[in-house]
């Protein structure tokens, strides 16, 4: 048999079902009759609700104090129309100014003490930024450990307390003082002391910040766009001949991203074209000459936003020599608004430079494999992105 | 996505096996879900029967392929469209249209008691056209005399139709333009949300898969992948012993139900979890985990805000009464903190149609500018869909009129409707999300921005009743199903046949439902079949309407402040998500955070979400691609289950559910 859902959950938490109390429900004169209580509760009737009507005139308007006296929803009909007055418990704060002060004071001290252990610590920082930590990561090496002294202190704290309590009770010392360890005031003062410790962190991790060497996500800003057209040649110089292995890593990584809505963008049809092999075309983009282009459409997460542009990766040979390869990203917006895409396209460029410093790290067996995984160029075949 | 196999292309007898298939569905669904209270057919976005039939059918096609490799019998594209026929028609025969729809129209008659008063103060008012003879009804409700002992087609020759063809006319007239105006607004927006916003479809994922592996000849290779037949085995452990502990208490059980709201105190700061419950469907961890991740936090952590809300808010001394939410039409809007939702509607809204805005311009100019015009991947023309949206809703708005609306009423109302089901079709699609009810009707945002003086008295009923048909229990909803037909479609060719299939199936599955409704509630009478929710809801909306009428009570002023506040919070939401790249949280999930479908779905979206997070965030989309194949197992296992223990269960005397209920 269906059931309401509230009798289903009653049910499952194991209640008694009762009958479902609806909201208000407006009852016609002609369908409410006038019994004196006792017949009622003879009847088998019981008590809804008690209406009061008091003999004498009140000074003061009885609701509040009645509500608060009883905890009870109250109807009053006063000269305006019905109020209800209703109590509840509210929160209340004492004892705050008393703290501020120690608070100041241990704030101060945790600040005095970790600046001078980041100024004692600046070799340890440089060794961490020649391992390849940023500066950000660095920073938080600190709050952690700053973090790991302040649990310590606190559960050392919590044991004192009580251990003190124990041992100076009965002596003149503890005279006039009352301890509750057990109430939540106990974990209120843990918390407050972990939230001084990390507030007291946050400069001195900055400073260790500075002083370590920035990464690559401080140093490089993306080039304005010119006619919805950004032109990126990526900071990385490689060999000519690894051309093929270099090309055929990103276009599995961009393959990868094919069917797939998640990550930070998504592929549409990829495209490898030799410019040797072809003849110059007007419908196509625009093809530099002894380059090889990878290129695809892609659109960016967040996808909702419709940003879609086309990428045209392309490795010629660099200014430098004819032995060297330059990679250079050409990105057209084709849809899409223009300030989101040129801010989407930074995470987007970031993860491209992450991949080349991903392939630096292959060895020769890995480069070899990437190699063979480049297809054919589709040069005068395949369809443009 | 990925391009489909549009080297082949769909032939009539796939669309017409389809046909058959939705017809069959429809005809049993009445008698198996209602009659013998087996587990549903249908149930959802994702439903169980027309996804079991779609896996055996493939299981059996492989097989045969292997043996006759020339035949080709059916392709994996065919298997798709007649799933989708399958899905379509599910939704009609149950929830999504035929369940409340004879009950609510015969309600007012039936119920009228001397305690309500119907009969002088409601039935003097309903439309004539719209509501069946008198002679129809008690028949209806108690079934025909002899019924029982009749056979099928005696029962369908008894109906007295001569009572229902004026009803049911102007009933068919409505659903049908409803219908229409459906396929012509997703049509509409097909190339903005399918191909400009790379549209997630999680639900799509395991069908497109395995017939997109089917069609390559690797449907061995997909099935029997050791990510998958692990992702597999957990659900058919779990629902082997369950279903095995069903029938045979001495085995053990494995709960799937936590209620983990015994640990939470009935006041204080977590009261609102006091009734919260976890529950373990592998179903939806594996939907939860193909959908976008952001929109899987966003999903479980507005359900805990939503929690965390009503707390703080008792905490600060605010207990606003239930009565301030004044009269509702909601399905289960019951406290009025949930009113936030249609603010945030309103504004989700304006930001699809902000996200839509050049395409929506491209329409509008093509719509205006004669000449030919060119068809990219849509079934008919963006100009043709726009003439016959604008035309299906004034034709719509002209028929409310006929029966008594105001035109501006009326107007305001098929705006709302649609409205409402666009971001509901979105919220299912992106989401993922199978299983889904709205919190506040359509009719609940206009009650409060206008007052109830918009709705003269009939205009009130005729838009409560026709919201009641068509517009307000989406958990078996036309639109998104429509959405994933569009999306599955975008790349197939021969459009117009599918089309044409669509519209076939929409026109047998609402008259084969409707024929198999009446000859059931007719042969064994409503009073006699467990129809209670259909009945409790049906007449709460006549309730609410005379509720509304004699009290004229307007909504409070808390009802005014939640919505406001629900629109400012959406709005912020939506700028922090466009403005800020890393924002992680995706508006959708405030929509749903009182949705009560998200109180069963919400560990789902959790565990799914932290999946798919630390697999993208160490492993890339390289291991999410291998890494969903196992959860790409549980959902194949769970319905696999599902499927299997319904069928046993048609032989027992009870059903063992695997999914809810």
């Amino acid at each position: 048999m269906e059931i309401s859902e509230v009798e289903k959950e009653a049910m499952e938490s194991g209640e008694d079902v009762q009958a479902f109390q609806g909201r208000y429900h407006h009852l016609d004169p002609s369908q409410v009759l006038i019994l004196p209580a006792d017949t009622l509760l003879q009847l088998g009737g019981t008590i809804k609700s008690v209406a009061l009507h008091p003999t004498t005139l009140q000074k003061e308007n009885p609701g509040p104090l009645l509500s608060d006296r009883f905890n009870l929803a109250l109807f009053q009909g006063e000269k305006n129309g019905v109020f209800l007055y209703n109590a509840s418990d509210t929160m209340s704060y004492s004892g705050m100014p008393n703290i501020l002060i120690p608070l100041l004071i241990s704030i101060l001290i945790v600040l005095n003490t970790m600046i001078s252990s980041v100024f004692e610590r600046k070799h340890e920082i440089a060794v961490y930024t020649s391992v390849g930590l940023a500066p950000s990561h660095v920073s938080f090496l600190f709050v952690a450990e700053a973090m790991a002294f302040a649990v310590l202190a606190a559960v050392l704290g919590y044991l004192l307390a009580p251990s003190s309590a124990a041992v100076l009770a009965g002596t003149s010392l503890w005279q006039g003082i009352t301890v509750n360890y057990s109430s939540t005031a106990g974990i209120a003062a843990m918390v407050l002391v972990m939230g001084v410790v990390l507030l007291s962190v946050i400069y001195p991790s900055k400073v260790a910040a500075k002083i370590a060497i920035p990464d690559v996500n401080r140093t490089w800003t993306m080039p304005t766009p010119v006619n919805d057209a950004m032109s990126i040649t990526l900071p990385f110089l490689m060999h000519y001949h690894e051309h093929a292995s270099i090309c055929g890593f990103l276009y599995s990584y961009l393959k990868g991203h094919q069917d797939v809505s998640h990550g930070i963008f998504a592929t549409g049809p990829i495209e490898v074209v030799d410019a040797a092999d072809i003849r110059h075309d007007d419908n196509r983009l625009p093809i530099a000459g002894d380059c090889v282009h990878l290129r695809a459409k892609i659109w960016l997460a967040p996808f909702d936003f419709g940003i879609m542009q086309w990428i045209d990766l392309r490795f010629c040979k660099s200014g430098e020599g004819d032995d060297f390869l330059e990679i250079n990203v050409r990105i057209e917006r084709r849809a899409g608004e223009s300030g989101l895409w040129q801010r989407l396209n930074g995470p987007f460029l970031h993860s491209l430079r992450k991949q080349l410093l991903i392939w630096r790290s292959l060895d020769a067996d890995g480069h070899a494999q990437y190699s063979r995984l480049l297809p054919e160029s589709t040069a005068g075949k395949g369809e443009t992105p | 996505m990925s391009s489909g196999n549009t080297g082949h292309t769909i032939r009539l007898r796939a669309v017409l096996l389809g046909l058959v298939l939705a017809a069959l569905i429809c005809g049993l669904t009445p008698i198996n879900n209602i009659y013998n209270q087996a587990t549903p057919l249908g149930g959802g976005h994702f439903p169980l029967a027309p996804f079991y039939i779609l896996l055996l059918t493939t299981m059996l096609a492989g097989l045969l392929a292997k043996i006759l490799p020339k035949a080709r019998l059916i392709t994996g594209q065919e298997m798709l469209v007649i799933w989708l026929q399958m899905v379509i028609a599910s939704g009609i025969a149950y929830t999504g249209l035929t369940r409340t729809f004879f009950i609510n129209l015969t309600a007012p008659y039936q119920f009228a008691t001397a305690e309500n008063n119907w009969q002088e103060i409601l039935q003097p008012i309903l439309p004539p056209g719209l509501y069946p003879g008198k002679g129809a009804i008690e028949p209806l409700y108690n079934g025909l005399v002899g019924g029982r002992q009749m056979g099928w087609l005696e029962v369908l020759a008894n109906i007295p139709w001569k009572d229902w063809i004026t009803p049911l006319t102007a009933w068919a007239v409505f659903i049908l333009l409803c219908y229409v105006v459906m396929i012509a607004l997703i049509n509409l927006l097909s190339r903005q949300w399918i191909h400009n916003e790379r549209m997630n479809f999680p639900l799509l994922r395991v069908p497109r898969l395995m017939e997109e592996s089917y069609d390559r000849g690797e449907l061995g290779s997909f099935l029997l992948n050791p990510y998958l037949l692990w992702g597999l085995s957990i659900p058919v452990m779990l629902h082997l012993l369950n279903g095995l502990h069903f029938y045979y208490p001495s085995v053990p059980q494995i709960p799937t139900l936590v209620l983990a709201g015994h640990y939470f105190p009935k006041v204080g700061l977590f009261s609102g979890f006091h009734k919260l419950k976890i529950y373990f469907y592998p179903v939806f961890i594996g939907f939860a985990f193909l959908t976008a991740r952001q929109i899987s936090l966003s999903f479980w952590l507005f359900f805990l805000f939503g929690g965390l809300l009503y707390g703080l808010l008792s905490v600060l001394g605010y207990n606003i009464p239930a009565a301030s939410l004044g009269v509702t039409f909601g399905p289960t809007l019951a406290r009025p903190e949930e009113t936030q939702m249609i603010g945030a509607y309103g504004v989700f809204f304006l930001f699809l149609l902000w996200l839509s805005r050049k395409h929506l311009q491209d329409v509008v100019k093509q719509a205006f500018t004669p000449g030919p015009i060119e068809v990219n991947t849509e079934w008919f023309s963006v100009r043709l869909s726009f003439w016959i949206a604008v035309a299906g809703m004034a034709a719509i708005v002209g028929w409310a009129v006929f029966f008594g609306m105001r035109p501006l009423t009326a107007t305001l109302l098929v705006a709302a409707f649609f409205m409402i089901t666009l971001v509901a079709s979105r919220v299912i699609c992106q989401g993922g999300i199978g299983y889904f009810t709205l919190t506040a009707a359509p009719i609940d945002g206009l009650l409060i921005l206008f007052g109830p003086a918009l709705f003269s008295q009939i205009g009130l009923i005729v838009a409560a009743v026709s919201q009641k048909v068509m517009f307000v229990d989406l958990r078996e909803s036309l639109m998104p199903s429509l959405l994933h037909t569009r999306q599955l479609h975008h790349q197939m060719k021969n459009r117009r046949l599918l089309l044409f299939g669509i519209g076939a199936t929409l026109v047998v599955a609402v008259s084969v439902s409707f024929a198999a409704m009446l000859a059931l509630c007719y042969k064994y009478g409503i009073r006699e079949l467990p129809l209670e929710w259909a009945t409790r809801t049906s007449l709460g909306v006549y309730e609410n309407v005379i509720r509304l009428q004699e009290t004229g009570a307007t909504a409070g002023s808390w009802v005014k402040i939640f919505s406001g506040a629900g629109a400012l919070v959406m709005l912020v939401l939506v700028f922090c998500y466009n403005r800020f790249y890393w924002w992680p949280i995706h508006p959708l999930g405030y929509l749903t955070a009182y949705s009560s479908a998200m109180r069963i779905l919400w560990f789902s979206f959790f565990l799914g979400w932290l999946f798919n997070a630390v697999c993208m965030r160490y492993g890339g989309v390289v291991m999410f691609k291998k890494l969903r194949l196992f959860f790409i197992g549980l959902i194949i296992g769970d319905m696999l289950m599902g499927g299997t223990w319904a069928i046993i269960g048609m032989f027992t005397d009870g059903g063992y559910q695997v999914l809810p209920d």
